[in-house]
């Protein structure tokens, strides 16, 4: 946590950076369900869905590339092997790549729903107490999905480096994020069901069009992310033990 | 030129860069150490410089001072001195001296520079191919 807050500190970019494209997804969906909000009537009762729906995803994507683009900021400065001569354990950096991608999360959507209430009078508030587990729903499954991308960082080196970029974009569409599941083909609806963000997306819709919290949904989210971090931290564990055996940590920089 | 130690996240400052270190050894007062360790390394001018803008000597000597920072009983070295000026190789291997001497601690080297092995080691293990050819003291091995 330490090293990544001196990161920060000393790089003006990075941190705006952090907000910047939360703050360009408010803008352009924020236009865009405007222009909705007055030509129809099924997304003017639906008030914020589309902006709820950019700022969730959003704590999905922040959340996932802030332990996979930490993880990153260790690989480019060959610092695995500096560390791991320290008693720092494998699980401790998992620990501290998480809760980097809490802070980095926050401060990317903070602002974010600051201008979605200034420009358009929607408060993410209005899913409260849903908000809540949502976020930390998402943000789980982020963490997961990030784990495993380091693992596989560990396994191939930088030459896999752009899947800490393009993995999360995979889930994008079972998701679910803009429409209900029932949209897709039947069989992918399965697909989308086996993730815990198409549940937490589906009981977003249920708060925001029923006005009811779906504990169905937040159920089979909590114990999906179950399943996906116990997988994660194995894939991380494993390639993380394979690369110390392998003398693979003094070389992740090249 | 690439420093012969595995080099710090350059664009962490030296201080920095020794405050993580030293807390992921568990150290309770780390601004004491890297303090003593400034002093004695010779640190003080670029302490607060990012790591990437050091010359090669400066980071040999602040890759030392992270080696150093929990005060390590046993201190394994791979050329520590290898690509180092004249001065800076003399400097450095002044400092190990004087360590070994003050903490008694063990350090295993690996060096091709056999001056460097004569002047600094006891016991010396020569290695072809990975094994173990020859064994003694500086003075005794051909």
């Amino acid at each position: 946590m330490l090293r990544h807050y001196y990161l920060y500190r000393g790089s003006w970019p990075r941190i705006i950076e952090l907000a910047y494209w939360p703050l360009m997804q408010i803008f352009l969906w924020g236009f865009i369900s405007q222009f909705f909000q007055q030509h129809s009537t099924l997304i003017a009762q639906a008030g914020g869905l589309l902006l709820a729906g950019v700022m969730l995803w959003d704590v999905m994507f922040r959340g996932q590339l802030g332990v996979s683009v930490s993880f990153l900021e260790e690989l480019w400065a060959r610092n695995l092997g500096q560390m791991f001569v320290s008693p720092l354990r494998p699980v401790e950096l998992a620990a501290a790549l998480m809760s980097v991608s809490l802070v980095r999360t926050l401060v990317g959507l903070i602002p974010a729903a600051l201008v979605a209430w200034l420009l358009y009078e929607f408060a993410i508030t209005s899913i409260w107490p849903g908000l809540i587990v949502f976020f930390f729903m998402l943000l789980a499954f982020s963490w997961a999905v990030g784990l495993a991308v380091c693992g596989l960082l560990l396994r191939y080196g930088l030459g896999a480096e752009s899947l800490a970029w393009v993995t999360v974009f995979a889930l994008a569409p079972i998701s679910a994020v803009y429409y209900p599941i029932s949209i897709l083909p039947e069989w992918l609806q399965w697909v989308a069901l086996a993730t815990p963000s198409a549940h937490v997306f589906e009981g977003m819709r249920a708060v925001m069009l029923e006005g009811r919290f779906d504990w169905g949904h937040c159920l089979w989210a909590l114990g999906l992310n179950v399943i996906a971090m116990a997988l994660a931290i194995w894939t991380f564990v494993s390639a993380f033990d394979a690369a110390r055996r392998d003398g693979r940590l003094l070389q992740s920089g090249e | 030129m690439r420093a012969p130690y595995v080099e710090m996240p350059g664009r962490l400052t030296v201080a920095e860069n020794l405050e993580v270190y030293a807390r992921l050894f568990g150290l309770r007062r780390p601004k004491n150490r890297i303090a003593k360790l400034s002093r004695d390394l010779d640190l003080e001018s670029f302490l607060h410089r990012p790591t990437r803008t050091l010359s090669a000597g400066q980071k040999s000597r602040s890759a030392l001072a992270k080696s150093l920072i929990n005060a390590p009983e046993l201190l394994l070295l791979d050329e520590p001195t290898a690509s180092l000026d004249p001065d800076t190789a003399d400097w450095v291997r002044r400092y190990l001296e004087t360590y070994q001497a003050e903490t008694g601690a063990a350090i295993l080297l690996a060096s091709h520079n056999m001056p460097e092995v004569e002047r600094l080691c006891d016991d010396v293990l020569m290695m072809r191919d990975g094994r173990i050819i020859d064994r003694g003291a500086p003075n005794d091995l051909a």
